[in-house]
């Protein structure tokens, strides 16, 4: 293992090229553009196991991974924003016909209008699409991410997005502990090679059926979700044992020497803004409140029992949720997510929305700002909302 | 002799009787003859269309061979994506067949038919071009002709375009192979498929497959019309390699007014003389336009007065 | 429903089992049925013996020449001498002609004709009767007066079913007017010799000159033999009746032939004068060109439109310089002791069956040293006749519920009648099938096939209702225009097979089921899967195939 220094597009490709895909196909947008060409230089070079191909739009990029998957390929794809929206369709059908897909999406909010800004709106939009999403906090994050991610599809027949902030991650350098490609290889077996698509005995695949089939065919792919929580725990320890770091499904933090058990208030947030929480909490320390950092990494399925235990405690009488998306006329997906989860469980406390959405960036003041908006009585419109935006 | 264009059909079936095609069904007669020379060892890509329902309910299934169903405007990338996967795994050999109507072909599936031609990608896509949405009642395409009648436009709004060239657009990309084949001619149909199986990068075969139900004409028509389409050069038979060798496989040996063919089609009933002399003007210029690029003399007497 | 493996999770790849659709039933969606309904070619209609054109042209179009032959012996025993001399009636009316051109069918059962000449081998007699019958014929004794093409057809077909035949004929030459009539521009003798051989190879009979009649009483014929066939053909020339027609120098039509093949003197003559417009006309002038007459003149009475003789023959004799005088009629022979010359003089147009107008003041003289008769030609039966000791049956009919089964015949003392001497004079074709129906009705009488049933090997003659399949019922669209091919096999191959299945195969290639199977290289409809569409119907090549209504319970 040695270490270099990535930013998180590099990280992404390098990951792609340790996993041994097969074929990435791929149209690139900004900010997934520079993966896009990493792993087209690193196939020029003759340094990439597999096919790269760039096709004419992200619609085809899935399309194009769909079949490369089918044919038992290990498959890749990557995008961004618009290229995600654009490709929505196709992510149903990947995930209803179990294909094991791997996809980085780079965050990059939604136009109109045209928006280069970290938003997670684009993958956020897709949580009902049946795939998996982690969300990455830091590069070395994203590069294990993704090794892990090819592992859990190809057992789960789920395909799995992994999400990081455009430009905040993408283009942001740090140091990375590169595994070696023998370390990958004990973590991730061969490729599956060839799957459905044997030309042996004749094979209608994906015809069109009854609600019977249907309703079947959903109620298990619900089942199968609800057992991935389980998977990962065992194959990050798994992981961990190989590459020596342990990714939770959500990740509790609190400055050096205070305890989870004593936390009273609890932020909630995901991706680079949990690393941006993380350098501030030690500045709340002197304030009174205990306070504590939940970020939230897997994301579909929200590994509920496990935030319900960390927050349903009676000592924690505030949850504020930071989301940088937007569900208009209803708020952060993250905040209703969490109010989901703990509705009828024991938590007693008041829920908090700080809203980032549009790409606001989260600075240590701009969190000051905001729970001290928070203590003054919250929003300004009713809305519940504390806007970032206007603590600007 | 029956015509040799007709004739020389392999015995062996690899399209089941008891499918779900209408009587009559000019796609189901393309498939069962293409599918002959691909065997059963061809994956067959289907993006939503006619086919999407006669390859069979779940878990029915008309084909001999593997179907691999996909979303409406896909087809061309995930055949492609299909054909890369097979060769990453190893299997070099497997052919590829899209199998797309004129709706995921001319419309909506343009922009990935485009993609997989332009790189060309080792596939062969065949669209059977039953010239409108058929499959969910006869909505128009942008393969509809000039004056045709559909659900969408209804009389006295019969459609006010042309038909689109789809040949043209993908002898643009400068494929390997590309030809026009029809169901009344389906020696010359098999032939094409024969060199479309030999040759390597992207092939396109465009089929003409009249659908009765949708034209509004008797359902034992379907080969006469696609026939009388060829007869009339409205649906030329040709090859073209390299997007510059043109090759007319056929040459009508007389002229043959488009009367002929529209004669008896409720989707016409609407058009009127002015529109049927336009609609004249246009196959003779296509025809001589073809002619010229295939190096034969287009034989066509001048327009009687 | 996809399962699960072992780590719980349901995965895609699993292998569905499907159910072939070839268990839905459509055919029941159908409201009408496809059905194949054969129907009457105009060659065969139009053809003298009927002939099943279109059976063997498709034998010939897979280059079937053994089952070709075997399926043209059913109709026509001798191709080959059709092939030279019929006058193709069914070219005449080939569907093919409406599209391209007709089918070269003469040439082609002459090739197949010719294909049996080559390739026959004796002791082929019997094949289509099977052991019984064949004994049972071998106890029969049939007694054939006449070799022409009747009496030779009648032979061959009795002789395959094991009868003993015995052809008489009075001339020094079997053949009858094969031989005799038939100039050999038109017919080459080895051809008719070759039948001859067959025939006797296969163990007919010949007696040849022993005229019944004369050096055999009919009666000894009719205690000797099971059955006798008089096939003796209208070898008499009529007379005109007018003034001058004993001098020396004026000769019937058929006599003035029979002499020359007789290999008799010919007739030294400048100046020939025929009288007549049918064939026997035809070819005596043309013959009289050929034996060096200056010149021949052709005199018929009405006009050119209304002659009988086959264009072919007149074109043939126009082309030999024979010249043709329309409207025109003998009036008076004159010469002293011989022919010297004749007087003619003009009628009015008019149609057959008219009375002739004579135009006064158009008489006009023709030199001639020979003037041969064509009037038409009687039976030499009425001679016969009066030795009977029953009358012969003259009634055609046959099958079931005719009037030729035997009862009409009775047991004994059978007498037939067959070609010319029973018809008036026709066509060797017409002769021909006149033998063959005599053969069918002598069968039945002499109990070898005593039941109505189809007597193998021979073809019933059609019942007289049938109408040719009309053109607009096929689909020669399917057929490339080309015209006439250089082969056999590939000028059978344009054949439209009007009416008839060929088994081209176009049902089948054509159907979107697919609902046609095939069977033994028959197609038939798969009633299972047929959902009644009906493009087989349209498509079919032959107008083999019709819609049907077809009930519920029989779908």
């Amino acid at each position: 293992m040695k270490s270099k220094l990535l930013n998180g597009n590099e990280a992404a490709a390098l990951a792609v090229k340790l996993a041994r895909a097969q074929v990435v196909c791929a149209y690139p947008i900004t900010p997934q553009t520079s993966l896009v060409e990493s792993i087209a230089g690193m196939c020029a070079r003759g340094d990439f196991p597999g096919e790269f191909v760039n096709v004419e739009s992200e619609y085809s990029a899935l399309a194009y991974t769909i079949g490369a998957s089918y044919a038992g390929a290990r498959a890749f794809t990557a995008t961004s924003s618009q290229g995600l929206a654009y490709m929505h369709e196709l992510l149903h059908w990947a995930a209803g016909a179990r294909l094991p897909i791997v996809m980085v999406n780079a965050s990059r909010a939604l136009g109109a209008p045209w928006s280069l800004e970290p938003d997670q709106l684009d993958s956020l939009a897709q949580r009902d699409t049946g795939w998996l999403q982690f969300y990455c906090a830091d590069v070395q994050e994203i590069l294990d991410t993704i090794i892990f991610s090819f592992r859990l599809v190809e057992e789960t027949g789920i395909p799995c997005m992994v999400v990081y902030d455009g430009f905040v991650l993408s283009h942001t350098h740090e140091v990375v502990e590169l595994p070696g490609q023998e370390q990958a290889d004990a973590f991730l077996p061969a490729p599956p090679g060839r799957t459905a698509l044997r030309t042996d005995r004749p094979q209608n695949i994906q015809a069109v059926t009854d609600y019977r089939y249907v309703s079947r065919v959903l109620q298990r792919r619900h089942r199968d979700m609800l057992k991935v929580p389980a998977l990962i725990q065992s194959l990050a320890q798994e992981y961990a044992d190989i590459f020596g770091r342990n990714y939770p499904l959500v990740e509790t933090y609190r400055w050096e020497g205070a305890k989870w058990e004593e936390t009273e208030a609890v932020i909630v947030a995901v991706g680079s803004a949990a690393q941006t929480v993380k350098s501030a909490l030690p500045s709340f320390s002197g304030q009174g409140d205990k306070m504590g950092l939940l970020r939230i990494r897997l994301f579909r399925p929200l590994p509920k029992k496990e935030i319900i235990s960390l927050l349903a405690q009676p000592r924690i009488k505030k949850v504020v949720i930071i989301d940088r998306d937007l569900s208009a006329g209803t708020g952060g997906i993250f905040a209703q997510e969490l109010r989901a989860v703990l509705q009828g469980s024991p938590f007693q406390g008041d829920i908090y929305e700080l809203n980032l959405a549009g790409g606001v960036d989260l600075t240590p003041n701009l969190l000051h700002r905001g729970l001290a908006a928070l203590d003054r009585g919250g929003d300004d419109d009713g809305s519940g909302i504390i806007w970032g935006v206007d603590l600007q | 002799m029956i015509h040799t264009l007709v004739g020389d059909i392999p015995r062996q079936e690899f399209m089941l009787s008891g499918h779900n095609g209408c009587q009559g069904c000019g796609p189901a007669l393309a498939v069962r003859h293409l599918i002959k020379i691909s065997g059963p060892e061809a994956i067959i890509v289907i993006p939503a269309s006619c086919w999407s329902i006669i390859s069979g309910v779940e878990p029915f299934h008309s084909l001999k061979t593997v179907v691999l169903h996909c979303p409406f405007p896909s087809a061309a990338a995930t055949g492609a994506g299909i054909k890369t996967g097979l060769e990453a795994v190893g299997d070099m050999r497997t052919q590829v067949i899209v199998l797309a109507g004129d709706g995921a072909t001319f419309d909506i599936g343009l922009q990935g038919l485009s993609g997989v031609a332009e790189r060309n990608e080792d596939i062969i896509y065949v669209c059977y071009d039953n010239e409108a949405y058929m499959n969910t009642g006869t909505q128009r395409s942008s393969a509809s002709p000039y004056g045709s009648l559909s659900t969408t436009t209804p009389a006295p709004a019969a459609k006010s375009s042309p038909k689109k060239d789809i040949m043209k657009i993908v002898e643009a990309h400068e494929v390997p192979y590309a030809a026009t084949a029809n169901i009344a001619y389906p020696g010359d149909l098999l032939a094409k498929m024969r060199r479309a199986m030999q040759v390597k990068g992207f092939r396109f075969l465009h089929i003409f497959t009249p659908c009765m139900q949708g034209w509004g004409s008797p359902i034992e028509h379907t080969v006469k019309l696609a026939r009388l389409a060829v007869l009339t050069r409205l649906f030329p038979l040709y090859e073209v390699e390299n997007g510059e060798h043109y090759r007319l496989s056929y040459i009508p040996e007389e002229y043959l007014p488009v009367q002929a063919y529209l004669e008896g089609q409720k989707r016409f009933s609407s058009l009127q003389e002015a529109e049927l002399a336009q609609m004249q003007k246009r196959i003779d210029r296509a025809w001589r336009a073809l002619c010229q690029k295939a190096g034969v003399d287009p034989v066509i007497p001048p327009p009687k007065a | 429903m996809p399962s699960s493996d072992e780590s719980g999770f349901s995965r895609h790849g699993q292998l569905q089992e499907v159910i072939p659709t070839t268990v839905n039933k459509t055919g029941l969606w159908r409201f009408l049925t496809p059905v194949f309904q054969e129907k009457v070619s105009p060659c065969r209609l139009s053809c003298p013996l009927e002939n099943g054109i279109p059976l063997w042209m498709n034998m010939i179009r897979q280059d079937d020449w053994q089952g070709a032959w075997r399926v043209m012996q059913e109709y026509n025993p001798f191709p080959a001498i059709t092939g030279y001399v019929c006058y193709r009636f069914c070219e005449e009316k080939c569907h093919r002609g409406l599209w391209d051109e007709p089918v070269a069918v003469r040439e082609i059962e002459k090739a197949i004709g010719l294909w049996r000449h080559d390739n026959y081998r004796a002791g082929e007699n019997g094949k289509s009767g099977g052991r019984d019958r064949m004994q049972r014929g071998k106890m029969k004794k049939v007694a054939i007066v006449g070799s022409g093409p009747a009496g030779l057809s009648c032979a061959y077909y009795l002789r395959k079913q094991g009868v003993t035949v015995t052809v008489f004929e009075k001339l020094s030459l079997a053949g009858g007017l094969l031989a005799t009539g038939i100039p050999e521009y038109r017919l080459p003798r080895h051809i008719l010799k070759k039948e001859l051989e067959i025939l006797e190879a296969e163990g007919v009979t010949f007696e040849v000159g022993r005229e019944v009649g004369r050096e055999i009483d009919l009666a000894k014929l009719q205690d000797d033999f099971d059955a006798v066939l008089l096939a003796v053909g209208a070898q008499k020339s009529r007379r005109l009746q007018i003034r001058g027609e004993e001098l020396p120098g004026v000769i019937g039509a058929l006599e003035f032939l029979r002499d020359l093949h007789l290999g008799l003197p010919p007739r030294e003559a400048d100046h020939v004068v025929v009288v007549g417009g049918g064939n026997a006309a035809v070819d005596a002038a043309c013959m009289a060109r050929l034996q060096g007459a200056r010149v021949v003149n052709l005199l018929y009475r009405r006009s050119r439109e209304e002659i009988p003789a086959h264009s072919e023959e007149i074109k043939a004799a126009a082309e030999a310089g024979v010249k043709f005088t329309f409207q025109t009629v003998l009036q008076e022979v004159c010469g002293g002791g011989c022919v010297q010359k004749v007087r003619a003089r003009r009628v009015a147009s008019s149609r057959r069956g008219e009375q002739l107008q004579v135009l006064p003041g158009t008489s006009y003289e023709l030199p001639c040293d020979l003037l041969i008769i064509a009037a038409g030609q009687e039976s030499g039966l009425p001679e016969l006749a009066s030795s009977l000791q029953v009358l012969p049956v003259m009634e055609e009919g046959y099958g079931e519920g005719s009037a030729g089964g035997k009862e009409r015949l009775g047991d004994e003392n059978i007498v037939l009648m067959a070609g010319d001497a029973l018809t008036g004079p026709a066509s060797v074709a017409s002769a021909i099938f006149s033998g063959r129906k005599a053969a069918l009705m002598l069968l039945r009488a002499l109990d070898i096939y005593p039941e109505p049933e189809d007597i193998p090997g021979i073809v019933f003659p059609l019942q007289g209702e049938e109408e040719a399949i009309p053109y607009e019922h096929l689909n020669p669209v399917l057929y490339p225009r080309l015209g006439r091919l250089a082969t056999a096999l590939e000028e059978a191959g344009r054949c439209f097979s009007c009416g008839t299945c060929n088994s081209c195969g176009v049902c089948w290639v054509f159907c979107p089921e697919p609902a046609i199977g095939e069977n033994n290289g028959k197609f038939e409809i798969l009633l299972d899967y047929c959902k009644g569409c009906g493009i087989c119907v349209t498509e079919c090549p032959a107008g083999v195939l019709a819609m049907e209504e077809v009930p519920w319970h029989e779908k």
